[in-house]
């Protein structure tokens, strides 16, 4: 699953979600892409379901590109423990995502299958997301 | 490419606010320069200009502006990334005996024959960057691949570009490729490997990360 080598902290604030995407708002790879319509989250375990929903649909032929990373620690208090005593422990990583965000992307099959895969892929993803194709400015 | 007209009016305004009641109102907030002149803001109509980007980013708009016409191109072009509305363009004069640099679409023809054996076709450019006279600026540049086998390739050298385009790329550039299929990997020797670098995976990240990107090669 992705995450990162090493980290310079073990640990980080939660940070806030607001405004769209700044940058990788277009598919820029392949054909077709899954695009973020609202803020959230998205797992390493989330990443991988999607990837692995996809490629096994396409079966063959096809590629995909994952073009978000989970470089951000979420820490957990384990279970029935009393508040305090600290910050708990870093338990997974995630990829922040804002609104306009392309995640994915897929080349080399007809659109009809690229539709087909996103569909299961979107489903394994915890925001509204719609498939989104190429477009070139022109 | 053929020239388009479009009216501005000149802006006093500046800010985030102002521009947000120009774009309810449905009109763009955008900036003229270039050509040694000063840089003039100004707004446009959305629905006007969006008409005209429809043919293509390239397009030569001849902004009118308090009486005057000025040939200009558009550039950073800002759209919202979900809805796709125009945010800002801007505006840069051009004369027509002095070349710009601008990107045309490449688009590829045909399905090649390798696809049809089972490989893959890679498009590595999807944006061309030309150095040409404004008027001289193509729409798109387009190639057949129909003839590609497995392992050929499409060089910048293989391009048909019109008189009075030059690319801004090396000549043996690579634009497209078809590759052979991915192999295969058994299903339950590769989720028993993710299996074990989930357990490995400590607070300080030591388990193998997969590159960022094209990371779904494997299976």
């Amino acid at each position: 699953m992705l995450m990162p080598r090493k980290t310079r902290h073990r640990k980080v604030q939660r940070g806030r979600r607001t405004g769209t995407a700044k940058g990788g708002t277009r598919v820029n790879f392949g054909d077709f892409g899954i695009q973020a319509l609202e803020p959230g989250w998205i797992t390493n375990r989330q990443i991988e379901a999607a990837r692995i929903a996809m490629t096994r649909h396409i079966k063959r032929g096809g590629k995909v590109w994952i073009t978000i990373f989970p470089d951000k620690p979420v820490t957990q208090k384990p279970a029935e423990t009393r508040m305090g005593s600290g910050k708990g422990n870093p338990e997974h990583w995630v990829a922040v995502v804002k609104p306009g965000r392309v995640m994915f992307e897929l080349a080399g099959v007809p659109e009809s299958t690229a539709r087909d895969a996103m569909r299961l892929a979107m489903h394994k993803l915890p925001i509204k997301t719609r498939f989104v194709v190429r477009q070139e400015e022109g | 490419m053929a020239e388009e007209v479009l009216t501005a009016e000149s802006r006093a305004e500046r800010g985030s606010r102002p521009a947000g009641r120009l774009r309810r109102a449905g009109q763009v907030p955008a900036v003229v320069y270039g050509l040694g002149g000063d840089s003039v803001t100004v707004t446009v109509p959305a629905r006007e200009l969006g008409h005209i980007l429809a043919h293509g980013a390239n397009t030569l708009i001849r902004l009118q502006l308090d009486g005057d016409n000025q040939l200009t191109l558009a550039r950073q072009i800002q759209r919202n990334p979900t809805r796709g509305d125009l945010v800002h363009v801007d505006f840069v004069r051009v004369r027509t005996d002095v070349a710009v640099t601008a990107e045309v679409a490449v688009h590829l023809l045909g399905e090649p024959e390798g696809v049809r054996n089972g490989g893959l076709l890679e498009q590595l450019v999807f944006a061309l960057p030309i150095e040409a006279r404004p008027q001289d600026i193509p729409g798109s540049i387009e190639t057949d691949v129909s003839e590609l086998d497995i392992g050929d390739q499409v060089r910048l050298a293989d391009l048909a570009l019109p008189a009075g385009v030059l690319a801004m790329l090396e000549p043996d550039a690579l634009i497209a490729q078809v590759v052979a299929p991915r192999v295969a990997t058994v299903e339950g020797e590769a989720e028993a490997a993710e299996g074990e670098a989930v357990e490995g995976e400590g607070a300080e990240a030591v388990a193998p990360a997969e590159g960022g990107e094209a990371s779904g090669d494997e299976e």
